[in-house]
């Protein structure tokens, strides 16, 4: 009986020697390293708090749940990824943390327990502590507190002021009117003048076809002058009556634009015809007609105006004007 | 009084000299269906010594026209496919070893002839298409340490493909200048296309007769350069060409991003002969605004450059052109 109990004893030390030594040869391959980037920071500085975690491939070993802080006065900023890495049969793991303190001291960042497993039997190993030295700023206390940076001073930016500006514009301008019409008043001069009505193209044209005549060009050898005068006379009237820029247009082209208003007066579209070939023999192809020819012309001219023109009949009874065309 | 008898008698010597219009109009008309523009663009050309480049898709009768005319004047034709590979010396000729004469010879090239069409002109590369202006410019070849004079009258007629397609090589703009008009040509009418297919099924194709000798063209020349240009036109004529160089200063500001250069000083020059032979065309013995007008497209529309700007707004040209003589006083 005796050697039923010292064999079972025997088991059972062996089984926890072995499982012990399972773990601790585990352990010992687990390479766990926290370190800091600095041990000396400025009250709100930042640094890195970095862990490296070396192990086998095969070992699923669980990170701490590290959130808002590290310690009671410091305080995780930004938690990055972690970051793996092959180192021959191991693999490394990176895992950093972006911290800071806003309390000057002497602060502790403690040892974190990583948890491991390894064939259902469970473990942690441990990070080393760390401490972190907080300096604050070196206060003179003899001069009084006073501002970082002044206070900042901005200009009046337009969008600011431009209400006042418009209103202001707009009493100015409606005092200057006040004014204007006061003085207007007082000098007895009417505040509204009725627009003057424009002058019909046709009375333009008959006005200068006076002077042309006045001018006695052709009389005095001038014979080019009066044709181009007559014609620009005849070409300003046709874009005045027509709308029709007779100024760009050749002496075909205007006989073509005014096809439709000229076929209705046979007459007339001979004779303003033959002016205008006339007109062009003698601009461009030094042709002298007789004088007699140019009096002819020039009533030719007459008559076209006289017979496209549209005259404004003014209706005494009716404020709305006629109009009548000069077709005889 | 004197200027104007003058003007009369000359009136009367064109209205002699220009009988020939007709006749060659006439012949032509026998084998061309419609295309009058083309044929009277080929009147002017020959009449003021100037060249012409057309611009049109293939089958619209250039080939056939250039050789027709040349036919009705009873001179040398010639046709010249511009390829990638000609090389200048295809074009004007060359010295070859007799071993007859155990000399070396000029064996001259197609470019001795009265009537010629370059056919194709911006496949060829740059030193072909220079050799070919350079002769067009100075009416001789030289090849070797012998210089010859061309044929007269000499015309070259030629064809240009739209420059976006591709294995082209686009005219400089200089060259483009010598170039007296650029006609571009359209498909004709739904009825002269009717005339076209009749007369190509007919079983004879209609032959045209010598109407014309080359020296009759050259003393038609004479006459045209005696048309009388008033100052109002060359006035005209000079406003045309300014407001293309200095939109600005002829109420047309909106063309300045939009015209790169304007006309030339030859395009002054070639917009007033061909006015005159224009106007020598419709039998008169003087220009007037009309026939400036006539032109004016065809001289100028190869001699604007337009801008990015302008082509990135689609336009064109002949719109600036348009626009030009809408906008510019009419003396």
């Amino acid at each position: 009986m005796s050697g039923f109990y010292s064999m079972l004893k025997l088991i059972l030390i062996s089984g926890i020697v072995s499982v012990t030594g399972i773990q601790s040869a585990y352990s010992q391959k687990i390479k766990l390293n926290a370190y800091l980037d600095t041990t000396t920071i400025l009250i709100g500085d930042q640094l890195k708090y970095n862990i490296e975690l070396e192990q086998p491939k095969n070992i699923s070993v669980k990170f701490p749940v590290l959130v808002d802080s590290l310690a009671s006065k410091i305080e995780i900023i930004e938690s990055e990824p972690a970051d793996t890495a092959k180192q021959g049969d191991n693999i490394v793991v990176r895992k950093r943390y972006l911290i800071t303190s806003f309390d000057s001291g002497y602060h502790k960042i403690p040892a974190y327990k990583f948890a491991f497993a390894i064939d259902n039997i469970r473990d942690t190993i441990s990070s080393q502590e760390l401490f972190l030295t907080v300096n604050t700023m070196p206060v003179d206390t003899s001069k009084e507190i006073m501002d970082i940076k002044p206070v900042m001073s901005t200009p009046f930016s337009f969008s600011e002021i431009k209400t006042e500006i418009i209103i202001g514009a707009i009493v100015l301008a409606v005092l200057a009117l006040l004014i204007w019409i006061l003085i207007r008043y007082r000098k007895n001069k009417p505040i509204f003048v009725p627009r003057k009505p424009q002058e019909p193209p046709h009375v333009t044209a008959l006005r200068a076809l006076d002077a042309l005549r006045a001018e006695k060009l052709w009389q005095n050898n001038q014979v080019k002058l009066y044709y181009t005068r007559m014609t620009d006379i005849l070409r300003a009237y046709i874009f005045g009556r027509f709308g029709i820029n007779a100024m760009e247009m050749t002496s075909e082209e205007i006989l073509s634009a005014l096809e439709m208003e000229l076929n209705t007066d046979m007459e007339l579209k001979t004779s303003f015809t033959k002016l205008l070939v006339q007109a062009d023999m003698v601009k461009f192809a030094k042709e002298e007609p007789l004088p007699q020819e140019n009096e002819i012309s020039l009533l030719s001219a007459y008559t076209f105006v006289n017979r496209t023109k549209i005259e404004v009949l003014s209706n005494p009874g009716n404020n709305t004007p006629k109009t009548e065309t000069g077709k005889e | 009084m004197s200027e104007t008898v003058n003007i009369r008698e000359l009136n009367e010597r064109i209205q002699r000299e220009s009988s020939f219009v007709d006749l060659i109009q006439i012949e032509m008309g026998k084998v061309i269906v419609g295309q009058k523009q083309l044929i009277e663009s080929l009147l002017i050309g020959l009449l003021s010594d100037g060249h012409i480049l057309l611009e049109g898709v293939p089958g619209l009768a250039k080939t056939l026209a250039i050789k027709t005319l040349a036919e009705t004047i009873d001179a040398k034709f010639n046709r010249i496919q511009f390829t990638p590979d000609l090389l200048p010396a295809d074009l004007i000729g060359t010295m070859i070893y007799s071993q007859k004469e155990e000399n070396f010879i000029v064996k001259k090239g197609p470019i001795f002839s009265n009537f010629i069409l370059a056919d194709e002109i911006n496949r060829s590369p740059a030193k072909v298409q220079s050799a070919l202006l350079e002769a067009m410019q100075e009416k001789q070849v030289t090849i070797g340490a012998n210089t010859f004079e061309l044929g007269k009258p000499f015309l070259v007629l030629a064809t240009q493909n739209p420059i976006e397609q591709e294995g082209t090589y686009p005219l400089p703009e200089a060259q483009v200048d010598r170039f007296m008009l650029k006609v571009v040509i359209d498909y004709p009418k739904k009825e002269e296309e009717r005339g076209i297919i009749r007369q190509n099924l007919a079983k004879a194709f209609p032959t045209v007769s010598k109407v014309l000798r080359p020296e009759d063209i050259l003393k038609a020349r004479d006459v045209v350069k005696d048309v009388y240009m008033d100052e109002k036109i060359e006035k005209y004529i000079l406003d045309i060409i300014f407001s293309t160089r200095y939109p600005q200063e002829y109420n047309l500001s909106k063309f300045q991003s939009l015209i790169q250069y304007g006309g030339s000083p030859r395009a002054s020059i070639s917009l007033a002969m061909a006015s005159k032979a224009y106007a020598f065309i419709k039998r008169r013995g003087y220009v007037i605004p009309e026939d400036v007008r006539a032109v004016c497209h065809e001289v100028l529309r190869h001699r604007i450059g337009l801008t990015y700007e302008a082509e990135a707004e689609n336009i064109t040209t002949e719109d600036i052109i348009t626009e030009i003589l809408n906008t510019v006083e009419v003396p």
